[in-house]
């Protein structure tokens, strides 16, 4: 018998499980090894504390009486009661902090919206926009008094904002008229097909692109369409995260523009849509420009900020 | 388990304690008052050394009378008396040890203590007095209490099957149907628990 043995046999032995020869055995090697024989004392001394755990030597009659007094009374169920009241107190206390936490995050993004808070945490892309100036008059050669608006998306496919145009225009969050001026006069949605599918009880939409879309787009809009996409681009954030809407880098340097931007003689204003510089009242009547740059632009990188 | 005589009469309990139990399951509760006075020292032991504690022992052992009281009669003697009355006790203090970890002390009651005379009692003090043994001298009583201590952290299933068969030497066959799992998985989780303890405990 080895050592490893030996020890796996210990328990058998003080469970009083070995017998005949294997007992032989185990006690020849107890002899044998000092270590062994060290460990099986061990185990034996834990056994014999184990046997030595306190007990209850006796009980009150008091116990006895206190037990039958609910026995004759018929007082059967748990004493052990859930405390309603506190309960009730911490769910309320619960509820009043969801509610709260609702209110404070509607009224936020209400904010947002309303007070260009959140997007004017944002300003690269309108100072990004327009470090592009020099780059852009020199290539366009455009010096107009008319400025152009821009939204810059520089980590959001077009398809993926296309996908979201669709979604809230379907739930009715963007109006009709902004699927029109961003999707369909720009092309984006040309080809495009949708297909209702269902997996179980689920049911959804699978949108099919014919191409990539392009990393860059001009429409052409009015002032309300872009209080209509500014509020849309934070639908856009709260889908995709921040990222969606800073800019890494600077995707308007090498654009055309020319064919689409009137010359006007003054000089060359870019505001971004997304930035906390827009005010919609200075927005000039009538048809603006508008770029839209997405992800994937093929374009010079510029510097991040004039500052 | 003093079961053998009774096993071989073709019961696993004594004629008397039989009869005792027969008048119960017929609701006579002289008979029942008489059991409680039987094993109640049996029941709050195995509550303390169970629960590790004689905080609520006295509100746990009443539950568990209680219990025995309302299913006495589905007792039918497939085991000894006391091999069911422990499932009782063991289910019970799970139960409870369940409702406290999820609840905690902020949504349960404690319950009032009141005996005959209205007036509220408390015999814990006693009972943990009790608990310890003046005979023992101050290094046993030590290496003991760490024992115990590495015990009681142990996971509820090594615990339970430990202090089953090494504190209350019960067979493995009892803590087999206590448990209500197979005998091997009662030797394995013994095994476990033994090895957990050994290395834990410096002897």
């Amino acid at each position: 018998m080895d050592c490893k043995e030996f020890r796996r046999m210990i328990w058998e032995e003080l469970d009083g499980a070995l017998e005949g020869a294997r007992l032989a055995q185990f006690n020849e090697h107890r002899k044998q090894c000092a270590a062994c024989e060290r460990e099986y004392l061990k185990q034996r001394r834990m056994k014999l504390y184990m046997q030595c755990f306190p007990t209850i030597s006796g009980v009150s009659d008091r116990f006895r009486r206190e037990l039958m007094t609910r026995v004759r009374n018929g007082d059967l169920r748990s004493h052990y009661r859930l405390n309603y009241p506190r309960i009730t107190a911490t769910l309320a206390l619960f509820a009043c902090v969801l509610i709260g936490l609702l209110f404070a995050v509607n009224s936020y993004r209400e904010y947002m919206v309303t007070e260009k808070g959140f997007i004017a945490r944002y300003k690269e892309g309108a100072e990004a926009v327009q470090s592009a100036m020099p780059n852009l008059r020199h290539e366009l050669g455009l010096l107009g008094d008319k400025p152009v608006y821009a939204l810059v998306l520089p980590n959001l496919r077009a398809e993926d904002f296309v996908v979201k145009l669709l979604a809230n225009y379907e739930n009715g969050e963007a109006p009709e008229r902004l699927v029109n001026r961003l999707a369909v006069e720009t092309g984006l949605l040309d080809g495009v097909s949708m297909h209702p599918s269902s997996h179980g009880l689920l049911s959804q939409t699978v949108i099919v692109f014919p191409r990539a879309l392009p990393p860059v787009v001009i429409a052409f809009v009015e002032r309300q369409d872009l209080v209509d996409l500014r509020r849309f681009t934070l639908d856009v954030v709260n889908t995709y995260g921040p990222k969606a809407i800073t800019s890494g880098s600077v995707p308007l340097a090498s654009l055309d523009l020319s064919p689409m931007l009137a010359e006007t003689g003054g000089e060359l204003e870019i505001v971004d849509v997304g930035g906390g510089t827009f005010n919609e009242d200075q927005v000039p009547n009538g048809i603006v420009p508008l770029v839209i740059t997405f992800k994937g632009a093929q374009l010079e990188s510029m510097p991040r900020s004039r500052n | 388990m003093e079961v053998t005589a009774a096993e071989k009469a073709g019961s696993y309990n004594s004629p008397e304690v039989d009869e005792l139990i027969a008048r119960c399951q017929s609701g006579t509760l002289e008979a029942f008052d008489e059991l409680v006075a039987r094993y109640q020292r049996f029941v709050f032991t195995v509550v303390y050394q169970h629960l590790g504690s004689t905080d609520e022992i006295e509100d746990i052992a009443q539950e568990v009378f209680l219990r025995v009281f309302k299913f006495i009669g589905r007792y039918r003697g497939q085991a000894s008396f006391e091999t069911w009355l422990y499932k009782v006790a063991l289910n019970y203090i799970r139960t409870h040890q369940r409702r406290r970890s999820l609840l905690g002390r902020f949504f349960l009651e404690l319950p009032e203590r009141t005996d005959d005379s209205g007036k509220s009692s408390d015999m814990i003090a006693r009972l943990s007095d009790e608990a310890k043994d003046p005979a023992r001298s101050d290094e046993h009583r030590r290496v003991v209490e760490e024992i115990m201590s590495v015990v009681r952290q142990l996971p509820s299933m090594y615990r339970d099957v430990l202090i089953m068969r090494e504190v209350n030497e019960l067979s493995y066959d009892e803590i087999s149907a206590i448990l209500g799992v197979s005998m091997g998985t009662v030797k394995s989780r013994l095994n476990r628990a033994r090895e957990m303890v050994r290395r834990q405990v410096t002897l």
